[in-house]
Protein backbone atom coordinates (compact mmCIF):
# COMPACT_ATOMS: atom_id res chain seq x y z
CA UNK A 1 0.00 0.00 0.00
CA UNK A 2 2.46 2.79 -0.75
CA UNK A 3 0.15 5.22 -2.64
CA UNK A 4 -2.10 4.46 0.43
CA UNK A 5 0.62 5.43 2.82
CA UNK A 6 1.16 8.66 0.51
CA UNK A 7 -2.56 9.51 0.21
CA UNK A 8 -2.55 9.36 4.67
CA UNK A 9 0.53 11.73 5.32
CA UNK A 10 -1.08 14.04 2.40
CA UNK A 11 -4.24 14.46 4.45
CA UNK A 12 -2.18 14.53 7.79
CA UNK A 13 -0.48 17.73 6.50
CA UNK A 14 -3.03 19.02 5.12
CA UNK A 15 -5.92 18.72 7.91
CA UNK A 16 -2.85 20.39 10.25
CA UNK A 17 -2.11 23.09 8.40
CA UNK A 18 -5.61 23.70 7.00
CA UNK A 19 -6.56 24.23 3.26
CA UNK A 20 -4.88 26.93 1.42
CA UNK A 21 -5.72 28.79 -1.61
CA UNK A 22 -3.44 29.93 -4.11
CA UNK A 23 -1.75 32.63 -3.02
CA UNK A 24 0.40 30.89 -0.28
CA UNK A 25 2.02 28.84 -3.04
CA UNK A 26 5.30 28.47 -1.30
CA UNK A 27 3.91 26.75 1.37
CA UNK A 28 1.81 24.28 -0.57
CA UNK A 29 4.88 23.69 -1.93
CA UNK A 30 7.17 23.01 1.05
CA UNK A 31 4.43 20.60 2.02
CA UNK A 32 4.61 18.72 -0.55
CA UNK A 33 8.61 18.52 -0.03
CA UNK A 34 8.08 17.40 3.49
CA UNK A 35 5.23 14.77 2.26
CA UNK A 36 8.00 13.36 -0.47
CA UNK A 37 10.65 13.10 1.99
CA UNK A 38 9.05 11.52 5.11
CA UNK A 39 7.62 9.03 2.34
CA UNK A 40 11.21 8.49 1.29
CA UNK A 41 12.18 7.53 4.80
CA UNK A 42 9.35 5.75 4.68
CA UNK A 43 10.48 3.33 1.60
CA UNK A 44 14.03 3.85 2.90
CA UNK A 45 12.87 1.81 6.45
CA UNK A 46 10.68 -0.42 5.01
CA UNK A 47 13.44 -1.92 2.94
CA UNK A 48 15.88 -2.15 5.93
CA UNK A 49 13.17 -3.88 7.75
CA UNK A 50 12.73 -6.27 4.39
CA UNK A 51 9.49 -5.34 3.76
CA UNK A 52 6.15 -6.61 5.25
CA UNK A 53 4.79 -3.12 5.90
CA UNK A 54 2.16 -3.90 3.18
CA UNK A 55 -0.40 -4.72 6.08
CA UNK A 56 -3.45 -1.94 4.92
CA UNK A 57 -5.46 -3.66 2.19
CA UNK A 58 -8.25 -1.76 1.09
CA UNK A 59 -10.54 -4.03 3.05
CA UNK A 60 -8.71 -3.68 6.16
CA UNK A 61 -9.81 -0.16 7.01
CA UNK A 62 -13.42 -1.26 6.08
CA UNK A 63 -12.88 -3.55 9.16
CA UNK A 64 -10.89 -1.11 11.25
CA UNK A 65 -13.79 0.30 13.14
CA UNK A 66 -14.60 -3.58 14.28
CA UNK A 67 -11.01 -4.00 15.42
CA UNK A 68 -10.71 -0.38 17.27
CA UNK A 69 -14.32 -1.00 19.03
CA UNK A 70 -12.79 -4.49 20.36
CA UNK A 71 -9.59 -2.88 21.24
CA UNK A 72 -11.29 -0.16 22.89
CA UNK A 73 -13.04 -2.76 25.44
CA UNK A 74 -10.46 -5.00 26.06
CA UNK A 75 -8.44 -1.98 27.06
CA UNK A 76 -11.17 -0.73 29.50
CA UNK A 77 -11.29 -4.18 31.24
CA UNK A 78 -7.64 -4.62 31.28
CA UNK A 79 -7.63 -0.55 33.06
CA UNK A 80 -10.48 -1.44 35.64
CA UNK A 81 -8.42 -4.67 36.32
CA UNK A 82 -5.11 -3.18 36.82
CA UNK A 83 -6.49 -0.13 38.77
CA UNK A 84 -8.25 -2.63 41.39
CA UNK A 85 -4.52 -3.95 41.50
CA UNK A 86 -3.35 -0.90 42.61
CA UNK A 87 -5.92 0.58 44.77
CA UNK A 88 -6.45 -3.19 46.71
CA UNK A 89 -5.17 -2.35 50.74
CA UNK A 90 -2.00 -5.15 50.19
CA UNK A 91 -0.84 -5.59 46.94
CA UNK A 92 -0.79 -8.94 45.71
CA UNK A 93 0.66 -9.87 42.20
CA UNK A 94 1.67 -13.09 40.68
CA UNK A 95 4.16 -11.83 38.06
CA UNK A 96 4.61 -14.09 35.36
CA UNK A 97 6.27 -14.46 31.77
CA UNK A 98 4.88 -16.14 29.13
CA UNK A 99 5.91 -17.64 25.28
CA UNK A 100 3.34 -16.52 22.96
CA UNK A 101 2.70 -17.32 19.69
CA UNK A 102 1.46 -15.10 16.74
CA UNK A 103 -0.54 -16.10 13.73
CA UNK A 104 -0.22 -12.66 12.02
CA UNK A 105 0.96 -12.79 8.13
CA UNK A 106 2.87 -9.87 8.29
CA UNK A 107 5.69 -8.28 9.99
CA UNK A 108 3.12 -4.90 10.46
CA UNK A 109 0.31 -7.73 11.77
CA UNK A 110 2.79 -8.51 14.31
CA UNK A 111 4.05 -5.49 15.64
CA UNK A 112 0.46 -4.30 15.96
CA UNK A 113 -0.39 -7.52 17.98
CA UNK A 114 2.81 -6.45 20.07
CA UNK A 115 1.36 -2.95 20.71
CA UNK A 116 -1.61 -4.21 21.43
CA UNK A 117 -0.33 -6.28 24.18
CA UNK A 118 1.40 -3.34 25.65
CA UNK A 119 -0.79 -1.26 25.21
CA UNK A 120 -2.61 -2.82 27.56
CA UNK A 121 -2.38 -2.57 31.50
CA UNK A 122 -1.30 -5.58 32.92
CA UNK A 123 0.78 -6.99 29.94
CA UNK A 124 3.64 -6.13 28.37
CA UNK A 125 5.61 -7.71 25.49
CA UNK A 126 9.16 -8.19 26.43
CA UNK A 127 10.27 -9.57 23.25
CA UNK A 128 9.62 -10.89 19.43
CA UNK A 129 11.61 -13.10 18.15
CA UNK A 130 11.03 -16.24 15.50
CA UNK A 131 6.99 -15.32 15.10
CA UNK A 132 7.14 -15.54 19.04
CA UNK A 133 6.12 -12.99 21.61
CA UNK A 134 7.25 -12.77 25.72
CA UNK A 135 4.70 -11.42 27.03
CA UNK A 136 5.06 -10.22 30.81
CA UNK A 137 1.95 -10.39 33.38
CA UNK A 138 0.95 -9.10 36.48
CA UNK A 139 -1.34 -12.02 37.31
CA UNK A 140 -3.31 -14.93 35.87
CA UNK A 141 -6.30 -12.27 34.50
CA UNK A 142 -4.53 -9.63 33.00
CA UNK A 143 -2.67 -12.22 30.73
CA UNK A 144 -5.81 -14.00 30.28
CA UNK A 145 -6.85 -12.29 26.93
CA UNK A 146 -3.24 -12.76 25.55
CA UNK A 147 -3.57 -16.78 26.79
CA UNK A 148 -7.03 -18.11 24.77
CA UNK A 149 -5.72 -16.15 21.77
CA UNK A 150 -8.64 -13.51 21.59
CA UNK A 151 -6.48 -10.77 21.27
CA UNK A 152 -4.72 -12.38 18.08
CA UNK A 153 -7.71 -13.28 16.44
CA UNK A 154 -8.79 -9.59 16.71
CA UNK A 155 -5.84 -8.25 14.87
CA UNK A 156 -5.34 -11.44 12.37
CA UNK A 157 -9.38 -10.78 11.62
CA UNK A 158 -8.16 -7.12 10.77
CA UNK A 159 -5.43 -7.93 8.95
CA UNK A 160 -7.92 -9.94 7.07
CA UNK A 161 -8.16 -13.34 7.58
CA UNK A 162 -5.50 -16.49 7.90
CA UNK A 163 -6.74 -17.41 4.41
CA UNK B 1 -23.01 26.67 25.73
CA UNK B 2 -24.47 22.71 25.55
CA UNK B 3 -25.53 21.60 28.70
CA UNK B 4 -25.97 17.94 27.98
CA UNK B 5 -22.46 18.09 26.44
CA UNK B 6 -21.24 19.34 29.57
CA UNK B 7 -21.77 17.29 31.50
CA UNK B 8 -20.45 13.98 29.15
CA UNK B 9 -16.88 15.96 28.82
CA UNK B 10 -17.02 16.95 32.78
CA UNK B 11 -17.82 13.14 33.49
CA UNK B 12 -14.96 12.00 31.31
CA UNK B 13 -12.42 14.55 32.33
CA UNK B 14 -13.23 13.50 35.98
CA UNK B 15 -12.72 9.69 35.26
CA UNK B 16 -9.63 10.31 33.13
CA UNK B 17 -7.92 12.54 36.04
CA UNK B 18 -8.63 9.28 38.42
CA UNK B 19 -7.14 7.17 36.19
CA UNK B 20 -4.53 9.49 35.65
CA UNK B 21 -3.52 9.55 39.60
CA UNK B 22 -4.41 6.07 40.13
CA UNK B 23 -1.52 5.62 38.14
CA UNK B 24 0.61 8.06 39.54
CA UNK B 25 0.09 5.92 42.57
CA UNK B 26 0.41 2.61 41.18
CA UNK B 27 3.85 4.26 39.89
CA UNK B 28 4.49 4.63 44.04
CA UNK B 29 2.88 1.59 45.44
CA UNK B 30 4.32 -1.06 42.78
CA UNK B 31 7.59 -2.73 44.52
CA UNK B 32 9.65 -3.32 41.11
CA UNK B 33 10.37 -1.71 37.98
CA UNK B 34 8.70 -3.96 35.51
CA UNK B 35 5.65 -3.84 37.47
CA UNK B 36 5.74 -0.37 37.45
CA UNK B 37 5.70 -0.16 33.74
CA UNK B 38 1.70 -1.27 33.91
CA UNK B 39 0.94 1.64 36.28
CA UNK B 40 2.66 4.42 33.76
CA UNK B 41 0.46 2.48 30.62
CA UNK B 42 -2.52 3.03 32.97
CA UNK B 43 -1.76 6.55 32.90
CA UNK B 44 -0.85 6.57 29.00
CA UNK B 45 -4.29 4.88 27.97
CA UNK B 46 -7.10 5.11 30.48
CA UNK B 47 -6.28 8.73 31.59
CA UNK B 48 -4.97 10.41 28.57
CA UNK B 49 -7.90 8.15 26.33
CA UNK B 50 -10.62 9.18 28.54
CA UNK B 51 -9.33 13.14 28.99
CA UNK B 52 -9.09 13.63 24.91
CA UNK B 53 -12.07 11.87 24.70
CA UNK B 54 -14.17 14.39 26.81
CA UNK B 55 -12.32 17.29 25.18
CA UNK B 56 -13.57 15.74 21.42
CA UNK B 57 -17.36 16.94 22.75
CA UNK B 58 -16.55 20.01 23.40
CA UNK B 59 -14.31 20.00 20.04
CA UNK B 60 -17.73 18.83 18.12
CA UNK B 61 -17.21 18.02 14.69
CA UNK B 62 -14.44 20.23 13.68
CA UNK B 63 -10.72 20.35 13.41
CA UNK B 64 -10.15 20.63 16.56
CA UNK B 65 -11.80 16.93 17.12
CA UNK B 66 -9.38 15.62 13.90
CA UNK B 67 -6.25 17.15 16.23
CA UNK B 68 -7.56 15.71 19.58
CA UNK B 69 -7.60 11.77 17.10
CA UNK B 70 -4.31 12.59 16.10
CA UNK B 71 -2.73 13.46 19.32
CA UNK B 72 -4.66 10.29 20.49
CA UNK B 73 -3.30 8.43 17.69
CA UNK B 74 0.22 8.87 17.95
CA UNK B 75 0.02 8.85 21.98
CA UNK B 76 -1.27 5.19 21.36
CA UNK B 77 1.32 4.24 18.97
CA UNK B 78 4.40 5.81 20.81
CA UNK B 79 3.55 5.04 24.37
CA UNK B 80 3.86 1.04 23.42
CA UNK B 81 7.48 1.30 21.72
CA UNK B 82 8.15 3.44 24.61
CA UNK B 83 7.31 0.75 27.47
CA UNK B 84 8.58 -1.45 24.95
CA UNK B 85 12.22 0.24 24.62
CA UNK B 86 12.22 0.34 28.35
CA UNK B 87 11.33 -2.82 29.45
CA UNK B 88 13.61 -4.48 26.77
CA UNK B 89 16.90 -2.42 27.60
CA UNK B 90 16.02 -2.83 31.28
CA UNK B 91 16.12 -7.08 30.89
CA UNK B 92 18.92 -6.62 28.62
CA UNK B 93 20.95 -4.78 31.14
CA UNK B 94 20.08 -7.77 33.77
CA UNK B 95 18.00 -5.69 35.95
CA UNK B 96 16.11 -8.73 38.37
CA UNK B 97 13.07 -9.89 36.85
CA UNK B 98 10.65 -11.52 40.31
CA UNK B 99 8.47 -14.30 38.58
CA UNK B 100 6.13 -16.98 39.72
CA UNK B 101 5.65 -18.45 36.43
CA UNK B 102 8.10 -18.56 33.30
CA UNK B 103 7.54 -20.28 30.26
CA UNK B 104 10.92 -22.46 29.21
CA UNK B 105 13.49 -20.09 30.45
CA UNK B 106 16.77 -19.86 28.38
CA UNK B 107 16.01 -19.99 24.98
CA UNK B 108 15.03 -16.22 24.77
CA UNK B 109 15.35 -16.18 28.81
CA UNK B 110 18.45 -14.17 29.04
CA UNK B 111 18.22 -12.12 25.57
CA UNK B 112 21.41 -9.99 25.30
CA UNK B 113 19.74 -7.41 22.88
CA UNK C 1 -14.35 21.19 35.53
CA UNK C 2 -11.07 21.76 33.54
CA UNK C 3 -9.49 22.85 36.20
CA UNK C 4 -10.66 19.82 38.04
CA UNK C 5 -9.37 17.90 35.39
CA UNK C 6 -5.92 20.09 35.23
CA UNK C 7 -5.54 19.40 38.83
CA UNK C 8 -5.86 15.41 38.75
CA UNK C 9 -2.96 16.24 35.68
CA UNK C 10 -0.67 18.18 37.52
CA UNK C 11 -1.27 16.00 41.11
CA UNK C 12 0.15 13.00 39.00
CA UNK C 13 2.93 15.11 37.82
CA UNK C 14 4.29 15.23 41.05
CA UNK C 15 3.49 11.56 42.18
CA UNK C 16 5.45 11.07 38.55
CA UNK C 17 8.41 13.87 39.95
CA UNK C 18 8.83 12.02 43.07
CA UNK C 19 9.27 8.66 41.60
CA UNK C 20 11.95 10.26 38.96
CA UNK C 21 13.75 11.99 42.25
CA UNK C 22 13.94 8.69 43.81
CA UNK C 23 13.13 5.35 41.54
CA UNK C 24 16.24 3.37 42.68
CA UNK C 25 16.96 2.37 39.08
CA UNK C 26 17.89 4.87 35.71
CA UNK C 27 14.74 2.99 34.32
CA UNK C 28 12.85 4.30 36.44
CA UNK C 29 13.42 7.28 36.30
CA UNK C 30 13.33 7.34 32.27
CA UNK C 31 9.49 5.71 32.58
CA UNK C 32 8.60 8.80 35.14
CA UNK C 33 10.12 11.29 32.81
CA UNK C 34 8.04 9.57 30.06
CA UNK C 35 5.21 9.91 32.07
CA UNK C 36 5.40 13.25 32.89
CA UNK C 37 5.86 13.84 29.35
CA UNK C 38 2.38 12.57 28.73
CA UNK C 39 0.81 14.53 31.41
CA UNK C 40 2.42 17.57 29.64
CA UNK C 41 0.73 17.17 26.52
CA UNK C 42 -2.84 16.58 28.69
CA UNK C 43 -2.20 19.76 30.28
CA UNK C 44 -1.65 21.66 27.10
CA UNK C 45 -4.80 19.96 25.33
CA UNK C 46 -6.64 21.10 28.50
CA UNK C 47 -5.42 24.02 29.22
CA UNK C 48 -6.29 25.39 25.55
CA UNK C 49 -9.98 24.36 25.74
CA UNK C 50 -9.89 26.61 29.25
CA UNK C 51 -9.01 29.43 28.03
CA UNK C 52 -10.81 28.78 24.82
CA UNK C 53 -7.93 28.77 22.39
CA UNK C 54 -7.88 25.47 21.34
CA UNK C 55 -4.89 25.75 18.50
CA UNK C 56 -2.60 24.70 21.13
CA UNK C 57 -3.34 21.21 20.22
CA UNK C 58 -0.44 22.02 18.10
CA UNK C 59 1.20 22.65 20.64
CA UNK C 60 0.77 19.22 22.40
CA UNK C 61 0.63 17.16 18.86
CA UNK C 62 4.34 18.35 18.52
CA UNK C 63 5.15 18.03 22.10
CA UNK C 64 3.65 14.25 21.82
CA UNK C 65 6.48 13.91 19.06
CA UNK C 66 9.61 15.42 20.54
CA UNK C 67 8.54 13.37 24.15
CA UNK C 68 8.40 10.22 21.90
CA UNK C 69 12.05 11.04 20.52
CA UNK C 70 13.42 12.88 23.85
CA UNK C 71 12.59 9.63 25.51
CA UNK C 72 13.99 6.95 23.00
CA UNK C 73 17.13 9.38 22.98
CA UNK C 74 18.19 9.57 26.78
CA UNK C 75 17.13 5.62 26.76
CA UNK C 76 19.88 4.90 24.31
CA UNK C 77 22.12 7.39 25.87
CA UNK C 78 21.59 5.37 29.25
CA UNK C 79 22.28 2.37 27.57
CA UNK C 80 25.48 3.23 25.35
CA UNK C 81 26.62 6.29 27.19
CA UNK C 82 26.34 7.60 23.46
CA UNK C 83 24.24 9.28 21.17
CA UNK C 84 25.99 9.75 18.07
CA UNK C 85 27.94 6.46 17.42
CA UNK C 86 27.18 3.67 14.59
CA UNK C 87 27.25 0.62 16.43
CA UNK C 88 28.53 -1.24 13.51
CA UNK C 89 32.02 0.94 13.52
CA UNK C 90 32.41 0.61 16.84
CA UNK C 91 32.63 -3.06 16.33
CA UNK C 92 34.98 -2.93 13.92
CA UNK C 93 37.38 -0.70 16.17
Amino acid sequence: MRPGVLALLAAVWLSLSGPYTMHELPILIFGLLSIAFVWRLYLALDRAAGGGSEFFRASSWLRLPRFLVAFALKVAAANLHTTKLILSPKIELHPRLRRVPTSQKTSFGQVLYANFITLTPGTITLDLRDDELLVYALDAESEADVMDGSMDRDVLRLEGGSD
Amino acid sequence: MNGALDIVTAVLLSAGGLFCVVGGIGLHRFSEFYQRTHAASVTDTAGAGLMLLGLMFQGGLSMVTLKLVLVLAFLFFSSPAIAHALVKAAHGHGLALELEIEDEPGRNGDAAG
Amino acid sequence: MYVAGMAAIVATMFLALARAANGPTVFDRILAVNMFGTKTVLLIAVAGFLTGRPEWLDLAIVYTLVNFTGTLAVLRFARFGNLARDDRKADRS
